[in-house]
């Protein structure tokens, strides 16, 4: 056989075979596909990674997905605060990143308040990036990024060491966890909120609001 | 001369060797990972591929698996490419070592573990195909040169 021919169809056994095992491999190795749970529950219990408040045994768990940029989790968060004041002896609340596609600095946003959370600081960033929404929102990704170091600064936080976790594979990974739970939950708005586990349909006011957990306390 | 050894023969020989090298790579993959693995047909595949049986000299036997049947097809295609039959007796004597091997491990699923992976016995399956295109490659081996 001549050179050319033993060089074709030595490096097309090579190839073969490396298509093979890296195929087999990334196979075996992908993270089995998770169907999104339609039946309104949530998809991943919480955990010590979660951010919660509240009471250390709660009567009632409260999950809220929610998406910084997102104007109706904005428009929510004055009933959610007072709603917390009210039971936050009783019930345990918890947020969970829930970024849309269509909000482009929603992600960075996640980030930053991880990134903030690393200090100690998530809830208090978590307000910060609401209340400025109308700060961020519409900025490119530096400019946005430009404010969340503005409010970082305020509080008080390392900003070597602000930016360098904004940046971080271990923030991304842990906002984007929380988004895959809510894909498997079969979550499409924000905010949504779980009570005891079982998604609820927004509610319209306060008092709906604590009717639902006054019910959830007393079903358990 | 013409050539005693049919090209199906080393076909076969690569196409089974490629099987049992996805096979063993897939067991591989998982050890390394730690993922769990999908069994299907019989339920033992967890048990048996973290059983202390399934590491031999400290070395998991899908890494083993994988070297060896890649070695198979390796030696095809170097018979394909020098046709020096040196190749072809390693890999009669190769099919053989792979059998045995086999079944021991067989025996260790039936009767010790009492547990059975699934792709265990796939590559138990292609082990016996290669066994058997291995004796009949010796047998072609041995059979007198056709003048032409």
């Amino acid at each position: 056989m001549d050179t050319q021919k033993r060089l074709i169809i030595w490096i097309s056994a090579i190839l073969v075979v490396g298509i093979i095992g890296i195929g087999t491999y990334e196979v075996a190795t992908a993270k089995p596909a998770q169907l999104p749970v339609a039946n309104g529950s949530l998809s991943m219990p919480l955990d010590a990674t979660d951010h919660t408040k509240g009471a250390s045994k709660p009567e009632a768990t409260v999950v809220e997905y929610s998406d910084f940029e997102c104007p109706a989790c904005a428009a929510y968060q004055p009933m959610v605060e007072a709603v917390y004041a009210q039971y936050k002896d009783r019930i345990s609340f918890t947020y969970r990143h829930f970024p849309l596609p269509q909000h482009l600095n929603a992600p960075i946003a996640a980030y930053a308040a991880e990134a903030a959370s690393n200090q100690g600081k998530f809830w208090e960033m978590g307000d910060m990036l609401f209340n400025g929404q109308n700060d961020w929102v519409q900025l490119d990704t530096a400019s946005a990024q430009a404010v969340f170091a503005t409010y970082a600064q305020k509080l008080g936080l390392d900003m070597t060491k602000f930016k360098a976790d904004e940046n971080s594979d271990a923030v991304k990974s842990r906002v984007e966890r929380d988004l895959q739970s809510g894909t498997a939950s079969a979550i499409d708005h924000t905010p949504t909120f779980f009570i005891n586990g079982k998604m609820v349909n927004n509610p319209q006011s306060e008092a709906e609001f604590k009717a639902l957990i006054d019910y959830a306390i007393t079903h358990p | 001369m013409q050539s005693r050894i049919p090209n199906w023969l080393l076909v076969a020989i690569i196409l089974a060797a490629l099987v049992g090298f996805g096979d063993s790579a897939f067991l591989l993959s998982k050890h390394i990972s730690g993922a769990p693995i999908p069994c299907f047909i019989v339920t033992g595949c967890d048990s048996v591929t973290n059983s202390a049986y399934s590491f031999f000299l400290g070395i998991p036997v899908s890494a083993i698996g994988v070297v060896f049947y890649l070695s198979m097809g390796f030696l095809v295609m170097l018979y394909w490419d020098t046709k020096k039959t040196l190749f072809l007796k390693l890999i009669s004597v190769g099919t053989v070592v792979c059998l045995l091997a086999s079944l021991y491990f067989l025996y260790i699923q039936a009767f010790i573990l009492r547990e059975y992976c699934v792709y265990c016995l796939i590559s138990a399956i292609t082990s016996a195909t290669l066994f058997t295109l291995g004796m009949i490659l010796l047998k072609k081996l041995r059979a007198p040169k056709v003048l032409a």
